[in-house]
C-alpha cells in the first residue's frame, strides 16, 4: 500500500486496545465487522502456544504477539495504532497475497524531521516528532486474506495460528503480521516504482537509500524514466545505507563467487551459479590462471562439446577453463575440459542476466573439477582481458570458491539488494529485500518456511532498515 | 642506453624506448598499425606487456611491448607493425632491442627490422628473428643489433613487424623491450653485439650490408 487513500477504508466495529507495553506502545484497531476476521467465533483448539478459543482470538492473539515484538523493538513516544481487518485478497490455487500494509498517511517537514521536502510514514513521523501529528487516524492499515487455503485460493494451505515459530507447511501468520507491520513502520517507498513518479514531487526517506548500481544513483537523485527503469533492473537496485549493509555481513550467508585478483582492469568479486555436479566449493577455492576454450570461428567462443584440440589442452592445463553455454550439457564441457587438464570451469552464459546467474544443472559422477556459471556480461569482460594472453598463460587470475567477502543476498559492492523483477511487480517491487538473500529475510516478497520471529540481527535485517529511515 | 664499449665513443642516441607505458608511444612519433589479414583479431594489436607471461628486462614487471597470434583471426596471418619515429640514420646508426617468447612449444613466431626511405611504404628486411615453421623464436630476454644506416645519412622508417602465418596452430607471443638507435662514432658495434646468427638468412644478408658498407 503506497497512498493516503488507504485511510478512506473504514470500519462499522473499532475497538481501540492497548497490545504491547515496551519502548513502544502498538494498538490494533480491529477494523473486522461481526462474525468476520477477527470476530469470527468459529471455534478452535489451541495451537503453538495460542489459547484462543475461536479463530478469531487466536488471530487477534497471533496479531497482538507480533505488535509485541516491534513493540519491543521500536522506539516511540505515541501510540502505534493499526486498523487492521481480514478480506480477500488476490489469490489462486498455487500462489496468494496473504496481506498487505503501509501507511495510511505520509507526512514532510514536520516538527523533528530528520531530512527535508521527504515523506515518512505516519508512524515514522510521529516518534520522530515526539507527537501523533494526527491524533484522529491510525497511523497504519493492515488487511489479511481471509480465504487462504480455501479452494482456489492456495488450496489447502491455511495460516498457522501458533506463536511457536513452527507452522510446517502451513503459512505462519505470526511471521506475515510481523511482515505486514514492518511496511506500515516504514519498510516502503511512496514513489510510484512503474512510472517513477515521486508522491507530490517529493521523494520518500526510503527513497534516499535507493542505490543503482548501473547509474550510481540513488532514487533521489534520479528523473522519474531513470527510477521506473531501475525499479525493473534485477540484481542492479540496492541499499545503500551503512546500517543495513554493516549489519548483513554478520546476517547473510557467504556466497560462492570467482574472486579475480588480476588484472586490474577486471579484478573483483563476481557471482557465480554453481553446479549440481562436480565437488562443491569450498572457502579453500581453486586458484588459478583462467584461460578460455576457442573452438569456433569467432576466435572467442568455445563450446567444449568434443574433446580438446592441442592447442586448447595445453591452453587449459592446470588452468580454470573458461567455455562458453550451449550444444550440449554443462557435464559434457566438465568432463573433456577436465580430461586436458583444467582445475575448474567456468560457464560464460549466452543470455544476459543480471545478478547471481543461475546454476548448472546435470548429474555426473565423473566430473571432480568445481564448476559455475558466470553472468554473460562477467564473462565478457574476462574474455576481453584474456586478449593479452599467450598459448600457455593468462593474465587473469582468479579464486573459485565460496568467497568470504560476498554473502548473498548482497551485490559484489557490499550492498544489499532489493527486490526489483522485470516486469514491475506492484505492491512487491522495490519495497523488498531480494529473494536471493540468504539466511532468508523476513522482508522478502515471500515468506519462506524458515523464517524466525526475530526482526534484528544475527536473524534478520528489518529493524536495521527501518534505524536508517530514523527509527529508534 | 649506449651500446657496450671497449674504446672511446661519442655515441649520439637518436631514440631511446623502454615501453614502461605504451600509451605514450603514438603521441611521441610512433606507429602501431595491425594489418593482419583476413581480418584484426580479438586482440587489436600491440599491447603492455603481461607479467604472467613474462617479466619484463627491465623496470616494472609490464614495462614491454608484445603482441601475440590473437592480433588475426582465427587462421590468418598475422602482420602487425610498429613503426619508430622518423629518425635521420647514417652509415653506422644501430639499432638495438630485446625479445623473448614464453615457451617454445608453438612454432611460427617472426619478428623483421624493416627499413625504408621516409614516407616510401617501401621496406627491404634487415633482419629476421625466429621461423615460420619451426619454433625458433628466443624463450628468454635475446640482445639483438642491426645497422639501420645507409651511406649517406637520409630520413628513414624503421619497422619491427610481428609475423605468424596461419594464427590456428602457429603463433605464440612476442615481447621487445630496451629498444635504442644509436648513431655509433666508430665503425662498427661491437662483435658481442651480433648475438644471435640462428637465422641463417638472416647473417648473410647481415654480412652482405656489412661488406657493402665497408666497400664505400
Amino acid at each position: 500500500m503506497r497512498n493516503k487513500t488507504l485511510a478512506l477504508l473504514t470500519g462499522a466495529f473499532l475497538c481501540g486496545a492497548s497490545l504491547s507495553q515496551a519502548a513502544a506502545t502498538v494498538t490494533i484497531v480491529n477494523n473486522d465487522g461481526p462474525g468476520v476476521g477477527f470476530n469470527d467465533p468459529t471455534p478452535a483448539l489451541p495451537v503453538g502456544g495460542n489459547d484462543g478459543t475461536t479463530l478469531g482470538q487466536q488471530r487477534l492473539n497471533a496479531f497482538e504477539f507480533a505488535a509485541r515484538k516491534w513493540g519491543a523493538t521500536l522506539t516511540s513516544v505515541p501510540t502505534i495504532r493499526i486498523r487492521a481487518n481480514w478480506q480477500a485478497l488476490a489469490c489462486n490455487a498455487g500462489s496468494a497475497v496473504l496481506g498487505a500494509a503501509g501507511a495510511t498517511s505520509v507526512w514532510r517537514n514536520f516538527a523533528g524531521a530528520p531530512r527535508v521536502n521527504t515523506w515518512y510514514g505516519a508512524a515514522l513521523a510521529n516518534a520522530l516528532s515526539g507527537a501523533a501529528l494526527d491524533p484522529g487516524t491510525p497511523e497504519i492499515l493492515a488487511r489479511f486474506n481471509i480465504d487462504l487455503g480455501k479452494p482456489g485460493c492456495l488450496t489447502g494451505t491455511f495460516f498457522y495460528l501458533g506463536l511457536d515459530n513452527n507452522a510446517g507447511s502451513s503459512v505462519d501468520l505470526v511471521a506475515v503480521l510481523l511482515h505486514e507491520l514492518g511496511h506500515g513502520l516504514g519498510f516502503q517507498t511512496f514513489t510510484n516504482g512503474s512510472n517513477g513518479a515521486q508522491l507530490l514531487g517529493f521523494p520518500s526517506v526510503y527513497d534516499h537509500f535507493l542505490l543503482d548500481s548501473s547509474l550510481n544513483k540513488t532514487w533521489v537523485n534520479m528523473t522519474n524514466a531513470e527510477r521506473a527503469a531501475s525499479a525493473i533492473r534485477t540484481g542492479g537496485l540496492a541499499w545503500s545505507g551503512p546500517i543495513v549493509n554493516d549489519a548483513a555481513i554478520n546476517v547473510l550467508t557467504p556466497a560462492p563467487g570467482l574472486n579475480v585478483t588480476a588484472p586490474s582492469s577486471v579484478a573483483g568479486r563476481y557471482f557465480v551459479g554453481t553446479a549440481s555436479f562436480g565437488p562443491a566449493l569450498n572457502t579453500t577455492g581453486v586458484t588459478a590462471q583462467v584461460m578460455p576454450v576457442v573452438d569456433q570461428a569467432d576466435g572467442r567462443t568455445g563450446l567444449a562439446c568434443t574433446t580438446l584440440s592441442a592447442v586448447n589442452r595445453v591452453a587449459v592445463a592446470g588452468k580454470i577453463a573458461l567455455v562458453d553455454r550451449g550444444t550440449c550439457t554443462f557435464n559434457v564441457k566438465a568432463q573433456n575440459v577436465q580430461a586436458a587438464g583444467a582445475v575448474g570451469m567456468l560457464v560464460v552464459d549466452n543470455v544476459a542476466g543480471t545478478g547471481v546467474p543461475p546454476g548448472l544443472g546435470g548429474i555426473d559422477p565423473l566430473v571432480t573439477i568445481p564448476s559455475v556459471r558466470i553472468l554473460q556480461s562477467d564473462g565478457n569482460a574476462l574474455k576481453a582481458a584474456l586478449v593479452t594472453r599467450s598459448r600457455t598463460s593468462s593474465p587473469v587470475v582468479a579464486t573459485l570458491g565460496i568467497d568470504l567477502l560476498l554473502r548473498q543476498g548482497m551485490n559484489r559492492n557490499g550492498k544489499m539488494l532489493m527486490y526489483a523483477p522485470n516486469p514491475f511487480q506492484g505492491g512487491s517491487s522495490v519495497s523488498h529485500f531480494d529473494t536471493s538473500a540468504s539466511r532468508n529475510q523476513l522482508m522478502e516478497p515471500s515468506i519462506n518456511a524458515d523464517l524466525t520471529h526475530e526482526v534484528k540481527p544475527p536473524q534478520d535485517l528489518t529493524y536495521k532498515l527501518l534505524q536508517e529511515l530514523g527509527w529508534q | 642506453m649506449l651500446l657496450g664499449s671497449a674504446g672511446l665513443r661519442a655515441d649520439v642516441v637518436l631514440l631511446s624506448e623502454n615501453f614502461d607505458d605504451i600509451s605514450t608511444l603514438t603521441g611521441n612519433g610512433w606507429t602501431l598499425s595491425n594489418q593482419s589479414t583476413p581480418a584484426v583479431g580479438v586482440n587489436p594489436g600491440w599491447f603492455q606487456g603481461e607479467p604472467n607471461t613474462f617479466a619484463a628486462r627491465s623496470g616494472a614487471a609490464n614495462s614491454y611491448i608484445s603482441a601475440n597470434y590473437l592480433n588475426a583471426s582465427v587462421g590468418g596471418n598475422v602482420r602487425n607493425w610498429l613503426i619508430l619515429p622518423q629518425l635521420t640514420v647514417g652509415p653506422n646508426t644501430v639499432l638495438t632491442f630485446y625479445t623473448s617468447t614464453d615457451t617454445s612449444l608453438f612454432p611460427g613466431d617472426v619478428l623483421t627490422v624493416q627499413v625504408a626511405a621516409a614516407g616510401s611504404g617501401t621496406y627491404n628486411t634487415l633482419l629476421t628473428i625466429g621461423d615460420p615453421n619451426s619454433a625458433a623464436y628466443p624463450t628468454g630476454w635475446t640482445k639483438y643489433s642491426v645497422n639501420v644506416g645507409g651511406a649517406v645519412p637520409a630520413n628513414v622508417d624503421i619497422a619491427l613487424v610481428y609475423s605468424v602465418q596461419d594464427t590456428s596452430i602457429n603463433g605464440n607471443v612476442i615481447g621487445i623491450d630496451d629498444l635504442s638507435v644509436v648513431n655509433v662514432t666508430s665503425a662498427v658495434p661491437e662483435p658481442g653485439a651480433w648475438l644471435t646468427l640462428s637465422v641463417m638468412l638472416t647473417g648473410v644478408a647481415l654480412r652482405k650490408r656489412r661488406q657493402q658498407k665497408e666497400g664505400v
